[in-house]
């Protein structure tokens, strides 16, 4: 079959030669070593990306606030059934908006249905979603398909054991959480091949020498440990 | 003047919602069949004709009885849609009266305009006659003989017509035929003073109004004030799936009235009609107020899939009381229709998922945590002053660590962070925050209540 056919589709980024770096439209992800890895230097702006870890509270908001911060315009961004309250505050410290996110808590046989109307909407930026059921690949597919017609980055937290499954998100990546730092390997992503793992430190730097604590703590040495 | 008459020869079947495409069906009243349907006068059941005659002649055919208050109510509907090609809509001789010399301009020319009616109601499943005239009498009138000529040959194909064509009683025909009048054109030619000395008033300025001598007087139609309209079903429906094209329908005749009105809704309530003559009302809230069909059916059928009625639905009424002037759409090539699309969004969310679902991050004037940062349906942000770092994550309500946050695997690495407030309110806070350091892997935020001294859980950072 002559590539010529192919264009438009290679064109659209909705199909790429295995050795081939792509075109798709990505965002920063707040993290110089995670973007030399990644095709195209950046997350896919409209694609589904799978986040398979079991440390559903540091490391995916660690990777949404990085690359949120990093691109903002006038469409909104959702948490969808995050695990705790969010903290509007320190979501104003990472210098993001909160008039411009959502917080939607969405049963879960309405999940994947209000997955995909977010997805679908032009005005949303970029999604990031806790699976509380595990979606079929029949779901996932609409879902990237809502995230190309929309033009919306969704962020989809998944329990670590669907890594060997079989899905049709064009990223995905495993988080480990270490104690100082969270190491990502990206598993699948369009263009290229598995790349060695990323290490990232936590963000820690508001962290100062403590103050002269009035209590006896092991203090000192925890502090080390995370430095 | 020019008018315009249109005559919907289905009108009865259509007002009583039958489906009479495929069957062979009848409306009767006082005994004689007064509409058909097209199998129905295929088989030989024409207008006139006594039910007995009807039913010899097509065993299988299916009588309704005339609905007069249906008829209304669908004629209604119709000078509701005509309303949007012409200010001058009547509800004239079982059909409609447009005057259209101004929309003539608008739409171009009368054949333009003809196209436009018939287009418009066939995608609305209705099917009309229609011709034009210098009176609505004249308008009529050719209808009646099937012609509908321009405008500069009005006066020429009237004078062609026969005289039988003419609506008056058939004696008064029979009259006039017998003076020697074969058609219109001999009436005319013969001398005024004779014929209304001759002919019966009534039927005297009749010919007219007609030739366009007389004006009728007419009652424009005005939209109602309030959207109300309902259809009835004649047979009771018992799934809800079966109530889609009676929604698509009454949207679009909303659309419509909130476009005449240059207006948008944002409260739309439902009425079912149940067998067990019980109503099942449903009152919606938009986000935002909408004119579209699209958009006033979408969320309504999102909450309607979740109704679950007791017995058959034998009607469904779409009211709309509250309305809300609109401007005018402004449309730009360049520009994605974002607010259009964040709109429906919403909607279609909270159509589905209720308004509890949504919420937005919002932060208050206040020093306690729990109370600064609170989930809400208005979006209050204000500014936040220069405080310590915040954890992600915060734990409402708090999670207790007893005396020591040590025996609970808390480390504390920094702080502490006096907050002393919530005097004003009875919930008064003495607390000093620190961030911890959990089992050497999750940092976390822990304060000490001052008054209890015991230790809890405010957050996680990490």
């Amino acid at each position: 079959m002559s590539i010529n056919i192919l264009r438009p589709l290679f064109d659209a980024g909705k199909l790429w030669q295995g050795n081939a770096e792509t075109t798709v439209e990505v965002t920063d992800t707040g993290f110089p070593e995670l973007n030399g890895k990644l095709s195209g230097r950046g997350w896919p702006a409209h694609m589904l990306i799978e986040i398979l870890t079991s440390d559903i509270f540091s490391a995916p908001m660690r990777c949404a606030f990085s690359t949120w911060k990093t691109q903002q315009d006038a469409r909104w961004i959702a948490l969808v059934n995050p695990p705790l309250a969010l903290c509007t505050e320190r979501l104003m410290q990472e210098g993001i908006n909160p008039k411009q996110v959502d917080v939607l808590n969405i049963p879960t046989n309405q999940f994947a249905w209000s997955l995909e109307q977010l997805a679908n909407a032009v005005s949303t930026r970029s999604v990031i979603a806790w699976e509380s059921k595990t979606l079929t690949s029949t779901q996932l597919r609409r879902l990237q398909l809502a995230c190309q017609r929309g033009q919306t980055q969704l962020f989809l937290v998944r329990n670590p054991r669907n890594q060997r499954q079989a899905s049709p998100a064009p990223v995905r990546i495993a988080i480990d959480s270490l104690p100082t730092s969270f190491e990502i390997r990206i598993f699948k992503q369009p263009g290229t091949n598995a790349k060695s793992p990323v290490v990232i430190p936590l963000e820690l730097h508001w962290l100062k020498t403590p103050s002269p604590v009035q209590r006896k703590t092991s203090t000192l040495r925890a502090q080390s440990s995370l430095h | 003047m020019i008018y315009a008459y249109l005559k919907f020869p289905n009108l009865l079947l259509d007002a009583q919602s039958i489906t009479h495409q495929d069957q062979s069906i009848a409306i009767h009243h006082q005994g004689k069949i007064i509409q058909s349907s097209e199998l129905a006068i295929t088989a030989g059941v024409i207008p006139g004709m006594t039910i007995n005659m009807a039913l010899t002649l097509c065993p299988n055919l299916l009588t309704q009885t005339y609905q007069p208050d249906a008829e209304r109510r669908l004629l209604h509907r119709l000078a509701l849609w005509a309303y949007q090609y012409s200010h001058q809509v009547a509800i004239w001789n079982k059909g409609l009266c447009i005057e259209v010399s101004k929309s003539k301009s608008l739409f171009g020319d009368l054949q333009a305009l003809t196209q436009i009616l018939k287009q418009t109601s066939a995608s609305q499943n209705f099917k009309i006659q229609l011709a034009f005239g210098y009176t609505p009498e004249m308008a009529a009138l050719f209808v009646k003989a099937g012609v509908r000529p321009k405008e500069r040959a009005f006066e020429k194909t009237l004078y062609r017509l026969a005289i039988d064509a003419a609506e008056i009683p058939i004696e008064y025909v029979k009259r006039l035929k017998n003076m020697g009048f074969r058609t219109i054109g001999d009436y005319f030619g013969s001398p005024s003073r004779a014929r209304q000395a001759r002919i019966h008033r009534e039927i005297y300025l009749y010919f007219d109004a007609i030739a366009g001598r007389h004006q009728t007087p007419l009652t424009w139609f005005t939209p109602p004030p309030v959207f109300n309209q309902s259809i009835e079903f004649l047979r009771g429906l018992e799934s809800i799936e079966m109530l889609k094209f009676p929604i698509n329908r009454l949207t679009q005749d909303a659309s419509l009235w909130l476009t005449q009105r240059v207006c948008a809704t944002s409260r739309l309530r439902w009425e079912i009609i149940l067998e067990n003559r019980q109503e099942a009302s449903l009152d919606i809230t938009l986000n935002n107020p909408v004119n579209t069909a699209s958009a006033l059916a979408d969320p309504t059928w999102l909450h309607i899939e979740q109704l679950q009625p007791q017995s058959p639905m034998t009607g469904i009424r779409l009211i709309i009381q509250q309305i809300h002037q609109t401007s005018p759409q402004k449309s730009d090539l360049f520009i994605k229709t974002q607010d259009t699309d964040r709109a429906q969004l919403l909607d279609r969310l909270t159509a589905r998922l209720g308004s509890e679902c949504l919420k937005a991050p919002c932060r208050l004037q206040d020093p306690r945590p729990e109370y600064a940062n609170q989930l809400h349906d208005e979006r209050n942000v204000y500014p936040l002053p220069n405080i310590p770092a915040r954890p992600i994550w915060l734990l409402n309500p708090p999670e207790s660590l007893g005396q020591s946050p040590e025996k609970a695997g808390h480390t504390l690495l920094q702080g502490p962070e006096r907050i002393e407030s919530g005097w004003w309110d009875f919930k008064p806070a003495c607390r000093r925050y620190w961030i911890g350091l959990f089992q050497k892997k999750r940092v976390s935020w822990i304060y000490q209540d001052q008054y209890s001294k015991n230790w809890w859980l405010a957050g996680w950072f990490t």
